[in-house]
């Protein structure tokens, strides 16, 4: 895809003095000497072409053309030299300008400018540029939401989710692929990670009621330049997956939180089939019931108090004490122990994740 | 509007181990018009229920029926329901109005439809002055009625209501259980409300659910709920404070069948210095009223271990009961004084078991006193102490 810079190159060709883009603030957004390019028209210049009503002005030797979106001023040319001939060359070079600038309303605006940074492999150059052809700040704190709702309308979900987050400055949405749909939200400076999985929880439960379907957000890492903010949408979809592996009945799932499933999620099938057979041979752990899993998962979150278990889930502390036998009894390990919970703890989310393994092998 | 049936309704959450039941054979029919309220802790299922009646949620097994229809195929937006979350989000950028039109919008209703039902559940909303005004100019609970609006438009058969006041301040959740309680008489229509708060449960509902583990616990009204507990679990969840429990043993002598505990004998002792403490700890006796004597005797419970609960309202101190229940009368010291205005809550110690009791405020109890009060006997409920249900005496 082009760039002013990219048209300026291509025109530099055809025209020797120095030809460029100035957007109305005077930076230089594109220019045949790419050294300039940021730089600043002094303010004097600006005034004095702004003041004029004159579509082409020139100033200082230099020949400037306006070039205009409806009333609006949307960028300025300029040709270094004062000819019929150069404002000629000019008018030709500002409908390329002005074609481009078109083309990147209609294919680059916001959405598509986030599309592109998140699904393409868009080099840092390449964003920067943009970015600043859109307008859009560089440098600010985002966070990219992936939202997945199977079976909804897409353009009812897209228009839920847009008017969720209206302020195209601040937020931008557009949908991946059927079901799945991206939103990537600016925050302000104060704002609170809580803030961020509040926003989370919103969309969980605006979506679900308005368009009466399953909805599951995961929140991505915050980036704080929008050349990592690919980076953010990886993590988001890391976190969609290990959620679903490790906690499946959860509908958010936060990169920041996936806890132990993200190391595990990492680690080598093989290595996981080994440590599974090495802790639990001949899978014992299928013989388990509920209660005990409910059990060990209690005891994890009353860090190990037996009558704070007890109280939790309801039940008589002996209950919960000849549930713990039963497990040492099946597996050799006491989860009243440190290390043997930890290893039972591990060897249980190694089994969630290859189940899922297995799963997907059958799928594809 | 609508009944709805539950029939051996099971949810699994699938995973490695062969998964979670997270719903245990479910059965309720919901009366058409009917308020009913799931309550129980986190993880009982409740969320998943109704989840599975809005068809978020597949069932693993069990028929749901809306009305006369089998709905377990049937889309979720295609069952004729309407959801409330925690989560609300109004539009910022819409007034009113168009918060509560937009959902009929996107179905694609007639504008002249739009209005009627807008302005009809604005009506009932008591908002038709708030129209034109966006979120932002409208107040707490101005908003959330806003959010009930947009639930309303859809006339749906049934409201799915998930913990819809969790994120509000105490005094606008008070508020807007008023305001719901108000809708559902208005509204005449049947509405599920999910919700982890029992007082929640109790105000709101003309019949409660409570859920433990995926299973239903009792279903009755709140009045029954609060007065017969079938079980330990809920004579704990209902009632606020909870209801006063401790092991007890039956006893009995010449005067009569007795509750005894904080009796050195059979007590679990976990160290000497503990036993020789617990040897100082005057025992407690209650005696049953004859005909609870007998009964609890005719099903063998004579030197068994129970469980007895007592609501704090039932530990009195009025002397009218002193004269009518001398047998059921308790020494305590008083550790805590909570006084609510209304009423005044004391923390005892009783044979060095805690109890909270419900007095009047005009009591002045201090700390350390100690006291005299009565158990009623014929307001104690008395558990197995090992399937920790109700007995029935």
């Amino acid at each position: 895809m082009q760039s002013y810079q990219d048209l300026v190159h291509e025109v530099m060709e055809i025209v020797e003095d120095e030809i460029g883009v100035v957007d109305p603030d005077g930076t230089v957004l594109a220019c045949s000497d790419s050294g300039k390019v940021g730089s600043n028209l002094p303010d004097t210049i600006l005034k004095e072409i702004l003041k004029n009503a004159d579509k082409t002005v020139t100033v200082n030797g230099i020949t400037f053309c306006k070039v205009y979106s409806g009333r609006k001023i949307i960028v300025l040319t300029y040709i270094y030299s004062v000819s019929e001939t150069a404002e000629k060359l000019l008018n030709l070079f500002s409908i390329s300008v002005l074609n481009y600038y078109q083309f990147c309303l209609s294919r680059l605006d916001r959405s598509s400018f986030f599309r592109s940074i998140i699904m393409e492999n868009l080099s840092e150059h390449e964003i920067i540029n943009r970015a600043r052809e859109l307008r859009i700040p560089v440098e600010m704190r985002r966070i990219v939401f992936h939202i997945s709702v199977p079976g909804a309308d897409d353009s009812a979900c897209l228009s839920v989710l847009k008017n969720m987050f209206p302020d195209r400055s601040n937020s931008s949405v557009f949908i991946v692929n059927s079901s799945n749909y991206i939103l990537v939200h600016s925050l302000k400076s104060t704002s609170k990670h809580r803030h961020v999985t509040d926003i989370a929880y919103m969309i969980k439960d605006n979506v679900s009621s308005e368009l009466m379907a399953d909805t599951r957000v995961a929140i991505g890492t915050e980036s704080v330049s929008l050349t990592d903010l690919k980076k953010s949408y990886q993590n988001a979809v890391m976190a969609d997956i290990t959620g679903r592996i490790f906690e499946g009945k959860e509908k958010i799932a936060d990169y920041n939180k996936l806890g132990i499933g993200r190391l595990i999620y990492k680690l080598p099938e093989e290595s996981c089939r080994i440590f599974l057979e090495e802790v639990f041979p001949g899978e014992t752990y299928k013989t388990f019931d509920e209660e005990m899993f409910k059990t060990i998962e209690g005891l994890f979150e009353c860090n190990f108090n037996i009558s704070k278990t007890a109280e939790m889930l309801f039940v008589h502390r002996n209950s919960v004490i000849y549930r713990i036998q039963k497990i040492q009894k099946i597996t050799g390990l006491d989860v009243r122990n440190f290390n043997d919970a930890v290893i039972f703890k591990i060897a249980m989310l190694v089994s969630k994740y290859l189940s899922y393994i297995d799963k997907q092998k059958k799928v594809d | 509007m609508a009944s709805v049936k539950l029939k051996n309704v099971y949810k699994k959450y699938e995973s490695a181990h062969g998964g979670v039941m997270a719903v245990n054979d479910f059965n309720l029919d919901i009366d058409d018009k009917e308020f009913l309220i799931l309550v129980g802790p986190s993880g009982c299922g409740k969320t998943t229920t109704l989840r599975m009646v809005a068809g978020l949620e597949e069932i693993t097994a069990g028929e749901i029926y809306i009305g006369d229809k089998l709905i377990n195929d049937v889309q979720p937006k295609d069952r004729d329901i309407a959801m409330v979350f925690q989560n609300y989000a109004l539009y910022p950028h819409m007034t009113v109005f168009d918060n509560m039109a937009f959902g009929l919008k996107l179905r694609k209703t007639p504008k002249h439809e739009i209005k009627k039902k807008v302005y009809e559940a604005a009506r009932i909303l008591e908002i038709e002055h708030l129209l034109d005004r966006k979120p932002k100019a409208l107040s707490g609970g101005q908003r959330q009625r806003v959010a009930l609006g947009r639930a309303i438009v859809r006339e749906p058969k049934v409201f799915l209501m998930d913990e819809p006041l969790s994120n509000l301040d105490a005094k606008l959740r008070v508020q807007m259980r008023v305001e719901i309680t108000r809708l559902h008489q208005k509204l005449k229509t049947t509405i599920i409300y999910v919700t982890h708060d029992q007082t929640e449960a109790m105000t709101m509902g003309t019949r409660i659910v409570v859920m433990k583990d995926g299973f239903i616990q009792q279903v009755d009204s709140p009045q029954v709920l609060y007065e017969k507990p079938v079980n330990v679990f809920v004579g704990g969840f209902i009632g606020s404070p909870p209801m006063n429990f401790v092991k007890t043993r039956v006893r009995k002598d010449e005067k009569g069948v007795f509750l005894i505990f904080g009796e050195a004998e059979g007590s679990v002792l976990q160290s000497r210095a503990q036993a020789a403490e617990q040897k100082l700890v005057k025992p407690t006796m209650i005696y049953l009223p004859p005909e609870r004597a007998s009964k609890i005797e005719e099903l063998g419970y004579i030197d068994k271990e129970v469980i007895m609960g007592i609501r704090p309202e039932n530990i009195k101190d009025d002397p009218r009961f002193f004269q009518q229940f001398p047998d059921a009368v308790v020494e305590g010291v008083v550790d805590v004084r909570e006084a609510l205005g209304a009423e005044t809550l004391l923390y005892l110690k009783i044979s060095d078991v805690d109890f909270t009791a419900r007095v009047d405020p005009s009591h002045k109890f201090k700390p350390d006193d100690e006291v005299k009060m009565v158990f009623d006997p014929t307001r104690l409920h008395i558990f197995d102490a090992k399937t920790e249900k109700v007995l029935p005496v």
